[in-house]
């Protein structure tokens, strides 16, 4: 990166950090620094959630996942926008009225503590480990796209959120969403303006568009219903309904976004907003990620876009085997330029004879291509373990780092940095909020003056901060424990939902019933994990499902002999 | 703890669509509309 870059990088984070600290000035009592007084617009909230969700991967692998397996990741959110109405008619409300700081302190009106003991130590294992990670992902990615230690971008990002937070608390995290998205935007705007000036002379928009068409790369619907196919149409319309059910209801990483609105309206606005605008967000990242791929089809790609495990394989014994298979990606990415160039000038010409025989060239030339990226991903997977054998996160940066200008190539990173700080910042104001309501002021400590709740909670936020950096210090050490930390926190959304649809609807049902249920859910969801193929996306629909029928069975054997609810919820 | 009397009641009309009821349907018939378009947009460039 040039100076200006490293300047442009500068400048951004230091405006986050002071316009943080700035926003959140002021933050006198428990309720202001958790929940920024509840006094806030739908529009700070809306953004405030919209930054919560996309992380700083989000934004180098969206890209890059569709430059590798096309738009079908876009079905996923399908199911967002009914979650929102849903959650609008039933959680938001009902939040609002007790006036929780938490949604496992509703658990606690609704049934019992011990609901709202599992519900905190649910969440707390779940996004505890993936906080780690939320700082440890981006950094690893930046750390070998800018070539400095991850150490460094790990303590850069986690520094700035424990500032910002620990200073400012909620109200700083909010309104720093707020200026963190617009910069994430701005770049992301500027990046696709570059990529479609510089498709090659004579390849228009819709050139681009019909080469990704006809390599498949714009295969949004995908209608058949399969259980095991990961992506599509009823996958993201019924499981992504029940993802985002349970993220936007049950994760205290969006709840406590919401829980700030100034208004049951407000908050309702912030999430409707929310579900109108992410499917197009969405749709234009994965565009970006089809135009860098056409772009490549013109222009010659890494054979393996994360330099570092490239360059660390070169230095094996396998090295030379990598390096043949470089010379013969090098060849095969010549005749799939002729064979694009070809169906341009066929689609110019009109004649749909020779355009049908210039699109199965096309074809084949790019699935001779990514033949031989399987092959290098392959490689790095066998003779590399403690790499990461997907380069999908590097794609993107890469096309940034070699052919953007200077100056845009800062904004960018800036846009990654921003997607990191809000997501880390959106998760850590949530544990420490959990820390310090649903277990030190419920369970430690029960009558201590505001101001005492206030100090503590500035520290748990400093301290889920160091974590998250001393996570990151020695993430690389842990080697595939990673993706299993990861995969941990994702098998637990069902059972939460499940816990939160009797909370709302089930009247008769009480917590000994929900407890049991809950455990039953869960150890189904980690069968159909550790024994099924199922697709992840149904984990959260049958956990859901095991939750509910297991309790209402258990309500209905025992009737009469646990209370259904708290004396107050009646009224809920 | 006791409920807070609500801060935004609910029956404060959306600023948009008249009720709340309306608002939900439109977001639900945007979505039709995003996805009914994203389907041809493929389709037309397949």
């Amino acid at each position: 990166m040039s100076t200006a870059d490293w300047i442009v990088l500068g400048f951004a984070l230091l405006a986050m950090t002071a316009y943080g600290i700035w926003r959140g000035r002021g933050s006198r009592s428990v309720e202001s620094f958790l929940l920024a007084d509840r006094s806030l617009g739908w529009g700070t909230v809306a953004l405030s959630i919209m930054a919560t969700q996309a992380s700083a991967i989000t934004f180098t692998s969206t890209p890059g996942q569709a430059f590798a397996d096309g738009m079908r990741f876009l079905q996923f959110y399908f199911g967002l926008p009914l979650a929102m109405v849903i959650l609008s008619i039933t959680a938001v409300p009902k939040f609002h009225r007790l006036g929780v700081y938490s949604a496992y302190e509703y658990l606690e009106h609704r049934f019992d503590a011990k609901m709202r003991l599992l519900g905190t130590a649910l969440f707390l294992l779940s996004r505890g480990l993936a906080t780690g990670m939320t700082i440890y992902a981006p950094s690893l990615v930046l750390s070998v796209m800018l070539n400095v230690d991850v150490r460094i971008t790990s303590v850069i990002i986690g520094g700035i959120v424990i500032i910002v937070t620990a200073t400012g608390g909620v109200k700083a995290v909010n309104h720093t969403h707020v200026l963190q998205l617009s910069i994430i935007m701005a770049g992301m705007l500027a990046a696709g303006g570059v990529l479609l000036a510089l498709l090659p002379d004579g390849v228009s928009v819709t050139d681009a568009l019909s080469l990704a068409g006809a390599t498949g790369k714009l295969n949004t619907i995908d209608f058949r219903f399969d259980l095991e196919n990961r992506y599509t149409f009823w996958s993201g319309l019924i499981g992504g309904m029940f993802v985002a059910l349970a993220y936007f209801g049950t994760d205290q990483s969006q709840v406590q976004r919401y829980l700030t609105g100034k208004s049951i309206a407000q908050s309702r606005l912030a999430l409707l907003f929310n579900g109108v605008a992410k499917v197009p967000m969405q749709f234009f990242m994965l565009l970006l990620g089809v135009l860098v791929y056409v772009f490549f089809l013109f222009a010659e790609p890494p054979l393996f876009f994360n330099p570092a495990a490239a360059a660390e394989l070169k230095a094996t014994e396998h090295g030379e085997a990598f390096e043949a298979l470089e010379g013969e990606f090098r060849q095969a990415v010549g005749q799939r330029r002729e064979a694009a160039e070809g169906f341009v000038r066929a689609r110019h010409e009109g004649a749909s004879g020779s355009l049908s025989d210039a699109r199965s060239l096309l074809v084949s030339a790019d699935q001779a291509v990514e033949n031989l990226r399987r092959d290098a991903s392959a490689m790095i997977g066998a003779y590399l373990p403690a790499a990461d054998s997907s380069d999908t996160n590097y794609i993107f940066l890469t096309f940034v780092l070699t052919y953007l200008p200077v100056g845009l190539i800062g904004l960018i990173f800036a846009c990654i940095f921003a997607a990191s700080l809000s997501s880390s910042s959106g998760e850590l104001s949530a544990l420490a909020t959990i820390s310090i309501i649903d277990v030190y002021r419920r369970f430690v400590r029960r009558d201590a003056t505001d101001r005492h709740y206030l100090h503590a909670s500035r520290l748990f936020m400093a301290l889920w901060g160091l974590y998250g950096i001393a996570f990151a210090q020695y993430a690389s050490r842990l080697g595939s424990l990673i993706e299993a930390v990861n995969i941990l926190g994702s098998l637990f959304y069902g059972t939460m939902l499940g816990i939160f649809l009797l909370a709302f609807y089930g009247r008769s049902v009480g917590g000994t019933a929900t407890f049991i249920g809950a455990i039953a859910g869960e150890v189904v969801v980690v069968t159909c994990f550790l024994w099924t193929p199922i697709a992840w996306l149904w984990y959260n629909v049958i956990g859901c499902a095991v939750v509910v029928g297991v309790a209402l069975l258990w309500t209905v054997t025992t009737q009469g002999r646990e209370p259904s609810s708290r004396a107050s919820e009646g009224r809920i | 703890m006791d409920e807070r009397p609500p801060r935004g009641a609910d029956n404060e009309p959306p600023p948009f669509l008249g009720s709340w009821r309306n608002l939900y349907a439109g977001v639900i018939i945007l979505l039709v509309v995003i996805i009914i378009g994203v389907y041809a947009f493929s389709r037309f460039f397949s």
